[in-house]
């Protein structure tokens, strides 16, 4: 039998969001997901960022790309993990119309106990489009979840 | 000049009462006794394994070089999968620097929430608030593996079948408990499409390999298994730009590893694999060459010697289940069962991979 010892680690950070991150962010607020293209390979990545790592030059141009898309895939834990939510709660990765990038996202607007349900509306390349938050502050947050488009 | 391995130590892989650090002092020990080697000899001391967050305490070298037995003397960290810490060790003695590296591997699980903590790795403005847990991730890959490929349950549930009958007969492997494909179709949908039994379980161990220059390792290894390739690369950070179908990390690793060697897959007579997941399986062999892209599944029923040791699915202590995959192949060498084997790890969201090749 040996002793064990709760401890913690509690620090907080202050940081920056960058040119590119506080144009995205602050973008969030008016409900519009800011892209940014590539000038050499022309794609439109999400999230912005200063630099194509592929190509390795500046990117350039920005580019309002639609707050709808498809799932490109999707997972949902029924299990909890320590510090994490409860589940069930899925996330996905969501190409939105107009970026050449996916973006990881949370989904949701159905029930997501029953996971066969959760495949049946998630497929890969079923359409959903962003639900906002009604009091946005220019977080990532202020997209709630993903859900599906009828029809 | 070839580098060679002359020493293993594995610990019992299992949920420890010790401190990593304690751990990692027996496989040290255990690695020079089977060398048959005092630690004055050794004039490398390599260090893989998560620290920082993943032991809840900064510079675990403070607690891990001792263990090496590297007191008051130079160390250095590698920290990610032990696995990927070979190619350092390697490195100084390929390069004269070094005449006898040890390389000590720690895994600790038990203590740590390694999902809270591998959260923490996602950035902090964009993705932290996803909540991603690592097993999400995988299966987020699993997902797409599994609709691009026309994988079944059955094919995945088989994966879990055959690694845990290996791992009966592995002293060494953590989870010994036989299942049947109806159990595993059966069992709770964990993080969907991954039931419970198809990702791996954390638990806690420490492995320790020593190198040695060619000639000194045949002094002090009449037989030392060789370290014919290495190979280590990484993917886009970011999971929405790639191809989550393929592993391209271990995909590019092992080209770099096959190159070294000068080897083919054909020429590789067994492979340790961190299957982290049923899937993953599939997708190693796939990227490692020994199928074509969605083929994997074809391997289950042959006779290619996949994880003799049971795999990650049945033994994964975060840090250093690379190092107890790379452990066993070495064991697979020198009990004359294979001539030449492969060993994979691979790390993150499966954007990291580090290959090995040995040989006898
Ligand atoms: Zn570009």
């Amino acid at each position: 039998m040996v002793l064990k010892f709760e401890t913690k680690w509690e620090i907080p950070y202050v940081h920056s969001a960058g040119e590119h991150g506080t144009k995205f962010f602050e973008a969030l607020k008016d409900k519009k997901i800011m892209g940014v293209k590539c000038p050499e390979c022309g794609r439109v990545l999400i999230p912005p960022r200063a630099f194509c790592e592929r190509c390795f030059v500046d990117t350039a141009d920005w580019v309002e790309v639609s707050d709808e898309g498809e799932v490109v895939t999707v997972t949902v834990t029924y299990i909890k993990f320590t510090g994490l939510p409860d589940p069930p709660y899925a996330t996905g990765i969501v190409k939105l119309d107009g970026a050449d990038t996916g973006m990881l996202c949370l989904l949701g607007g159905i029930d997501l106990s029953d996971w066969k349900k959760v495949h049946e509306t998630f497929k890969p390349g079923a359409r959903v489009r962003a639900v906002w938050k009604e009091e946005r502050e220019g977080k990532i947050t202020d997209i709630l979840y993903f859900e599906p488009v009828e029809g | 000049m070839k580098v060679g391995i002359v020493g293993i130590g594995i610990t019992d892989f299992k949920i420890h009462d010790e401190p990593f650090y304690n751990v990692a002092y027996v496989a040290a020990k255990k690695a020079m006794e089977d060398a048959e080697i005092e630690r004055r000899e050794i004039d490398s001391f390599i260090l893989g394994g998560y620290d920082n967050l993943g032991v809840g305490r900064t510079i675990s070298n403070m607690y891990v070089a001792p263990a090496a037995g590297g007191y008051l003397r130079h160390e250095i960290r590698v920290s990610e999968d032990a696995a990927f810490a070979l190619p350092l060790a390697y490195m100084r003695v390929k390069s004269g620097l070094s005449d006898v590296a040890i390389v000590l591997g720690f895994g600790h699980s038990s203590e740590t929430p390694v999902e809270l903590v591998e959260l923490q790795s996602l950035d902090p403005l964009f993705h932290r608030d996803l909540k991603l847990s690592l097993q999400m991730g995988y299966a987020m890959q699993s997902y797409v593996y599994r609709n691009s490929f026309n994988v079944s349950e059955e094919d995945t549930a088989k994966v879990v079948v055959k690694d845990r009958k290996n791992a009966l007969k592995n002293e060494y492997s953590f989870l010994k408990e036989s299942i049947s494909v109806e159990e595993v179709i059966n069992s709770d949908m964990a993080v969907y499409p991954l039931r419970r039994p198809e990702i791996a379980q954390w638990c806690d161990g420490c492995v320790a390999f020593i190198l040695a220059e060619e000639t000194t390792a045949k002094r002090i290894n009449p037989d030392p298994i060789w370290i014919k390739g290495l190979g280590w690369t990484y993917d886009n950070y970011f999971m929405g730009t790639r191809d989550l179908s393929k592993l391209f990390a271990t995909a590019k690793a092992a080209e770099m590893a096959y190159g070294m060697a000068n080897l083919k897959p054909s020429d590789i007579e067994a492979a340790e694999i961190m299957d982290l997941t049923s899937d993953y399986h599939f997708m190693i062999l796939e990227a490692l060459g020994f199928a074509e892209y969605g083929k994997g599944k074809e391997l289950i029923d042959s006779d290619f010697p996949v994880n003799k040791s049971g795999g990650a699915l049945c033994t994964n202590a975060y840090g250093s289940t690379g190092a107890f995959l790379l452990a066993n192949l070495a064991l697979q060498i020198r009990e004359g069962e294979i001539e030449k084997g492969i060993a994979h790890a691979m790390t993150g969201i499966g954007q990291n991979a580090a290959i090995a090749i040995l040989s006898s």
